[in-house]
């Protein structure tokens, strides 16, 4: 018997990707779409699923399924109308479908008979209450293959004339007599009447015509699926001579018990639905027993469904992979590059193609950001509806790729931006006529790769940001002292502080008791940043600026005090020795530098982490770093130990976050580095006044980590 | 001798269960998802049956089916389309563009290989006029 089970991952990740589509599709029709290619899209996704649950015996999704695919049945043949009535009911049928599928991927119960009502009103939409016509048919199958009797032997008389061309389309008669032999005890006897003189015989053309008498246990049902294919096109006659041994009189009606070709025909469909006929097939083709090695595995043409958890450990692997070349490295002195010159070359070579490993197996990982994009035009409709305002979303750049697990974790902040958006950006209908705006907001959502990172953005047409509430809210929450200076640029960026919301009542979109610092931290984690910038009346913009990748990242490795950090290369803008007099300090920043025409803050790791400063190094190094929103920053460092390609791992698993580092990671050597969050690094003893009160639980932390 | 099977459907599920079918009972087969990859593989391999969905998105099956037909090496290769129970009328168009029978959803692993064992046995050597 076939193993279902081992198709259930498959077919759930069809579902995902059928659901996607289906989605995007609906969208689509209740945007007023009515292109054809749109519905019958609609329909194949539908079919698709229906046909997968059918074939896993799934069967709730499966009776689900076929009411929501007859109604697109139905419109696509024009016989019935699409309106918003049935765009509605198909979106809820679609959120219905999903319901149903994913608790039978996750094995949760869902209410019995919860889909009824939606079953209903898609029945009522064409009209008909046309459940029974494929029950009918199935129970005419069982009939059938109830009614034979696999015991008992009966004879056949069969007469057999297949079309001339019968061959012409693939259909060998030899194959039909061998199927018939291995039903039982077969003699056959070919009729030569119609052969033609051999100047006229086609060689493709068959002239043959066959009479046959057969003995078996099997129902007249399995003799004619044999020639179910044929059927249509040939003379066949099936004809009952001795059913001495067959005890119900019913199982041939007396006084026909020729079964003339147009009914062998007919039997042959109805004996389709059935389960009959085990006999025939038995004998033909046994599916081996052992069926280990053919599990849950397909060809595809072009494409291969990997596990990713195989792909992980591949990534993993390689990350090991990494490191360990770069322990092999450190042994790589000058001796031994006069001694042993061919290895070191060998080495150089071994490097080459780690890197290229790396590269292919992080290629692998990469998906188009599509997948993610395709929900949110379902959330803007839901969101539009919910606040009454009118909402469309334009999506860019879906085939932009990155990387899985980033892909992953971007979900949720995405939402969490379009909800904000709608919510605080969109402004309602009335106000947007009054301010003779488009009555329909739009948000755009665009993905596009810049250099090595991807950068996505969510632009609405609202209202922009008030930056005098929001400095305002951030001195009433004491997030900024009342006389800080803040560019614009900086007070929009407020918005991303941890318990900063302006929202005046919590509502039931976005106010749930966490705000855009959450995307923040989200995106921090990421080994991303995230910015703000709004035109006030006009809109805003958040962009996330992420990695392609999160599990190796290139690195210039410092030494500060006792510690050595790593900061990721993409952030880096230059480094330089400034002379003393090149540092001032102005009261609010504290020490800063002037780098290409503007104060630059500077950092010194050591006050800032809290570790202990070593004796002040005179010839101190500045590293200007990209941080937040443009911004740049300086880290003051005591010495650069060198460039490295690094393989990031959370600290999170272990500690609890300490602000101004994204993790950690294992050095050639063996030592641990420090990954430096260089977005958070510029806050490091910013204006904020509780600042510095943050910093203090995280020293703690940080000793203990060194230790 | 191996049998060789293309099977075509846009459906991964539906593809890998007549995979895992037919390779149990000792066919070798290779999948596309569409007509247009499906003439791709025809045109690099030699296949003794094909099996075909008809709804898809690329090439759909019954123009996969007569591109097939004006294939001089394919001209006669059994074709077989994949259907839904009960549904007579794809059956006829589906013979009509040249297709040798039909597979019925959902697979019962024994009907499914009869109907194959009926244009494609794997036993014996195929008829040297076939």
């Amino acid at each position: 018997m076939l193993e279902l089970d081992q198709f259930r991952h498959v077919y759930f990740q069809e579902c995902e990707d059928l659901l996607g589509s289906l989605e995007v599709q609906l969208m689509a029709l209740q945007e007023g779409a009515e292109a054809d290619d749109v519905i019958q899209e609609t329909f194949r996704a539908i079919h698709s699923i229906k046909g997968g649950a059918g074939a896993l015996q799934f069967k709730r999704i499966g009776a689900f399924a076929h009411n929501f695919e007859a109604l697109f049945d139905k419109i696509r043949s024009g016989e019935t109308a699409l309106n918003p009535g049935l765009v509605t009911l198909s979106l809820n049928a679609f959120d219905m479908l999903a319901d149903l599928i994913a608790a039978e991927q996750s094995g949760s119960e869902i209410e019995p008979g919860i889909e009824d009502h939606i079953s209903e009103a898609l029945q009522e939409a064409i009209g008909n209450q046309q459940k029974s016509a494929r029950e009918d048919r199935a129970d005419k199958g069982m009939e059938v293959s109830s009614a034979s009797k696999p015991g008992a032997q009966t004879h056949y008389q069969i007469s057999f004339r297949p079309p001339p061309d019968s061959m012409q389309r693939g259909n060998e008669p030899l194959y039909l007599i061998r199927a018939l032999k291995a039903l039982g005890r077969l003699s056959v006897k070919a009729d030569l009447d119609d052969i033609p003189p051999l100047e006229e015989i086609d060689p493709q053309a068959v002239y043959l015509a066959w009479n046959f008498e057969l003995e078996t246990s099997a129902g007249p049902d399995a003799v004619s699926e044999i020639f179910e294919f044929v059927a249509d096109d040939s003379d066949l006659s099936v004809t009952v001579v001795n059913e001495a041994d067959i005890s119900d009189e019913d199982q041939i009606a007396p006084g026909d018990r020729t079964l003339d070709d147009r009914q062998s025909a007919e039997e042959a469909r109805d004996s389709e639905t059935g389960s009959g006929s085990r006999g025939a097939a038995k004998s033909t083709a046994k599916p081996s027993p052992d069926s280990d090695e053919t599990n849950s595995r397909y060809f595809g043409a072009t494409s291969v469904r990997v596990d990713l958890d195989r792909v992980d450990r591949l990534v993993n692997m390689v990350g090991e992979l990494v490191i360990a070349y770069s322990t092999v490295l450190q042994h790589v002195d000058d001796r031994l590059r006069t001694t042993h010159p061919q290895l070191v070359h060998e080495l150089s070579q071994f490097l080459q193609h780690t890197q290229t490993l790396q590269d292919s197996v992080m290629a692998i990982r990469a998906q188009p950001v599509r997948s993610i994009f395709a929900r949110m035009p379902r959330l803007v409709r839901d969101l539009a509806e919910k606040t009454g305002k009118g909402v469309r979303l334009k999506t860019k750049g879906e085939a932009t790729e990155i990387d899985k697990t980033v892909i992953e974790k971007l979900s949720d902040p995405l939402v969490h931006m379009i909800r904000n958006a709608v919510d605080h950006g969109i402004e309602p209908l009335e106000e947007r006529q009054a301010l003779g705006k488009p009555p329909e907001g739009t948000i755009t959502l665009s993905a596009e790769q810049v250099g090595g990172r991807i950068i996505i953005r969510v632009r609405d047409d609202g209202r922009g940001i008030d930056r005098e509430r929001m400095r305002q809210v951030a001195v009433d929450k004491n997030l900024i002292a009342p006389d800080a200076t803040l560019s614009e640029e900086e007070i929009e960026n407020l918005i991303f502080l941890p318990g900063f919301s302006t929202a005046r009542t919590v509502s039931d979109i976005s106010g749930r008791g966490v705000g855009m610092d959450v995307v923040h931290q989200n995106i921090q984690k990421l080994g991303g940043r995230v910015s703000m910038r709004s035109e006030p009346g006009r809109g805003s913009t958040i962009t996330l600026a992420l990695p392609l990748t999160l599990a190796v990242m290139d690195g210039m490795i410092v030494r500060s005090g006792d510690f050595v950090y790593v900061i990721p290369l993409a952030n880096i803008i230059q480094s330089l020795s400034p002379r003393p007099e090149e540092i001032g300090t102005l009261p609010d920043t504290g020490d800063v530098l002037r780098f290409r025409d503007q104060y630059v803050k500077l950092v010194d790791l050591n006050d800032a982490f809290g570790a202990d400063s070593a004796a002040a190094n005179d010839n101190q190094l500045v590293i200007i770093v990209e941080a937040d929103a443009g911004g740049v920053v300086g880290i003051v460092v005591e010495e650069i130990l060198g460039q490295e390609q690094v393989v990031i791992k959370s600290l999170e698993e272990n500690f609890s976050h300490v602000r101004g580092i994204a993790g950690a990671t294992i050095m050639g050597d063996g030592r641990v580095a420090l990954i430096l969050d260089v977005t958070a690094i510029g806050k490091l003893g910013s204006k904020r006044p509780n600042a510095g009160a943050a910093i203090e639980p995280e020293k703690a932390e940080l000793q203990e980590l060194s230790a | 001798m191996t049998r060789r099977v293309l099977t075509v459907d846009d459906s991964p599920t539906i593809r890998s269960m007549m995979d895992v079918i037919l390779t149990e009972a000792g066919y070798e087969v290779l999948s596309a998802e569409n007509g247009r990859d499906g003439l791709g593989l025809l045109d690099v391999f030699s296949f003794d049956l094909i099996i075909t969905d008809l709804n898809m998105h690329v090439m759909g099956g019954l123009s996969f089916i007569r591109h097939i037909r004006e294939l001089k090496k394919y001209a006669s290769v059994p074709i077989l389309v994949v259907t839904t129970e009960g549904s007579e009328e794809i059956k006829e168009l589906g013979r009509s563009y040249g297709a040798t029978g039909w597979v019925t959803k959902p697979f019962e692993p024994e009907k499914f290989l009869a109907a194959v064992n009926r244009v494609c046995p794997l036993d014996e050597p195929k008829a040297a006029n076939g």
